[in-house]
């Protein structure tokens, strides 16, 4: 149990960095965009974003970047690791969205299919987040600079408008619909999650 | 019947590469061993291996009869304190040493704060530096660090004199006597510079080709290596039906490493001279490729 607190507790300090940086930028775009929106409520979504983005992959890449490394090294069992690795990952899933929540209430009216679609978001962030860990675990540096590039190149994508997003919201809004992609988001994060298993299980720190 | 740490046929592959090749090895309490063998002969793979940090692609190692491998309990007893890679990218490369030792405190449940804290400034070592930015020997010093305040039973330390200069190895070595002397505590250092640590090897164990080749007393060992020297023909004749491992021709003398049988003599007389043998000229006569 130490070992898992121990893990968590170095997590959740490693996950300081990334609000900082989350922080900054937040406060960066609200500053630039702000004049342009007509509804506040805007702000929350970017901010949202922004919020899922930097903590979900700050977390996901230095865990298997930095610590895993370590952790073994100090003779941490792979089983421990896994198990603390999610208890952090659950617990930013559940902060982000109460934050989210906060913020939506604070800005805007809140509905429960919205908070049902931030934690969608959240859980897909988070299991991009394993996706690149599991990338860089396999190429390293080679492939983390892909996957950023790849990462852009999406980004660029969404803020071309290429993607419809109100209609997504609009669809996001039958409950059912929501619920079902709920469903499928979990299943998606539970299939990477096991991938991840395994690379935890077989990782080898080489000299 | 003391504790005893067991490897049984452990084989490990990396892909098509054979780097363990059936090691079969029982490390008992209360020893200190040394681990010697060439470059890339599977030195680390194999203390990853006994430590559980790494999965042998076959067999199994033991801690009293208990499986290492994914056991908290038995992993408690067990410390391995690799060597740092200073190339490495990522990793813990960017921390700082206090952060590292803080993260090493809370895996081992026998961490002692105060030894850490004797150490750090017995080895003048800056804590608040980041690990990239330590030298060769400064990294050894935070590996030497994490190997004695974990107060694990079983010590497994990889080149942890690597880069330190002459001062320092005496340190390490005083300070790991001393600890040994108090506690009884199991020690299996790798290291290359094996002339100056054979002193304080109680076994030896010599890997060649992903095997262990040799496993033995150090002095009882050291009691049965001679060289033997003179006219060829005289040699060939006295080293008739004994282990030799390494021959040298220089015109019509010749020079061999044997391995008596324990207890066997060897007699010089006025055409061969027979010489006892260090720890290391020894290893390079098991080990070197040369006859």
């Amino acid at each position: 149990m130490t070992e898992i607190k121990g893990i968590t507790k170095q997590a959740l300090k490693n996950l300081l960095g990334g609000f900082l940086i989350f922080a900054f930028l937040i406060i960066f775009f609200i500053l630039l965009g702000a004049p342009s929106y007509s509804e506040m409520s805007r702000i929350g979504t970017l901010y949202t974003l922004y919020f899922n983005v930097f903590v979900m992959l700050t977390y996901a890449i230095s865990f298997v970047t930095c610590y895993l490394r370590v952790y073994i090294a100090f003779g941490s069992t792979r089983r421990n690791l896994f198990r603390g690795k999610n208890i952090v990952a659950l617990g930013l899933i559940c902060i982000v969205n109460i934050v989210d929540m906060i913020v939506y209430v604070i800005f805007d009216k809140m509905e429960l299919t919205r908070a049902i679609g931030s934690f969608i978001m959240c859980i897909l962030i988070l299991a991009v987040g394993e996706i690149l860990s599991l990338i860089i675990n396999k190429y390293g540096m080679k492939g983390y600079i892909i996957s950023c590039m790849l990462g852009g190149f999406v980004g660029g994508l969404c803020g071309a408008g290429v993607f419809q997003t109100s209609l997504i919201r609009k669809y996001l809004q039958m409950p059912i619909v929501c619920l079902s992609i709920f469903a499928g988001s979990i299943i998606i994060y539970a299939i990477i999650n096991y991938f991840e298993w395994k690379m935890i299980y077989k990782y080898e720190i080489r000299a | 019947m003391s504790e005893m740490l067991s490897c049984k046929g452990i084989y490990k592959k990396y892909g098509n590469k054979e780097v363990l090749k059936g090691i079969n090895l029982d490390i008992e309490k209360g020893k200190i061993y040394g681990l010697i063998g060439r470059n890339g002969v599977g030195k680390t793979t194999l203390l990853s291996i006994m430590t559980g940090q790494s999965m042998a692609s076959e067999g199994v190692v033991t801690l009293d009869g208990e499986k290492v491998w994914e056991n908290k309990d038995v992993i408690n007893k067990i410390c391995f304190s690799r060597e740092l890679n200073p190339m490495a990218a990522m990793g813990n490369n960017n921390m700082k040493v206090k952060e590292y030792l803080r993260i090493a405190s809370i895996f081992y449940p026998n961490w002692d704060f105060e030894m850490a804290d004797e150490l750090i400034k017995e080895f003048e070592l800056n804590v608040k530096k980041q690990i990239c930015k330590l030298s060769k020997g400064m990294m050894s010093m935070v590996t030497i660090i994490v190997a004695l305040a974990s107060k694990a039973e079983f010590t497994f330390l990889d080149e942890p004199v690597a880069g330190l200069d002459v001062v320092a190895r005496d340190q390490f070595y005083r300070i790991l006597l001393d600890e040994y002397d108090k506690t009884g505590r199991t020690f299996v250092i790798s290291t290359h510079i094996i002339e100056e640590a054979a002193d304080i090897f109680e076994e030896v164990i010599i890997m060649k080709n992903g095997q262990v080749i040799l496993k033995e007393n150090t002095v009882e060992l050291l009691d049965r290596a001679f060289h033997i020297s003179g006219k060829a023909e005289e040699v060939d004749k006295l080293v008739e039906g004994m282990e030799v491992h390494h021959r040298e021709n220089i015109g019509r003398s010749k020079g061999v490493t044997v391995l008596a049988k324990p207890g066997e003599r060897i007699n010089a007389n006025a055409d061969v001279s027979v010489q006892s043998v260090n720890l290391q000229n020894l290893f390079v006569a098991l080990c070197g490729k040369g006859e």
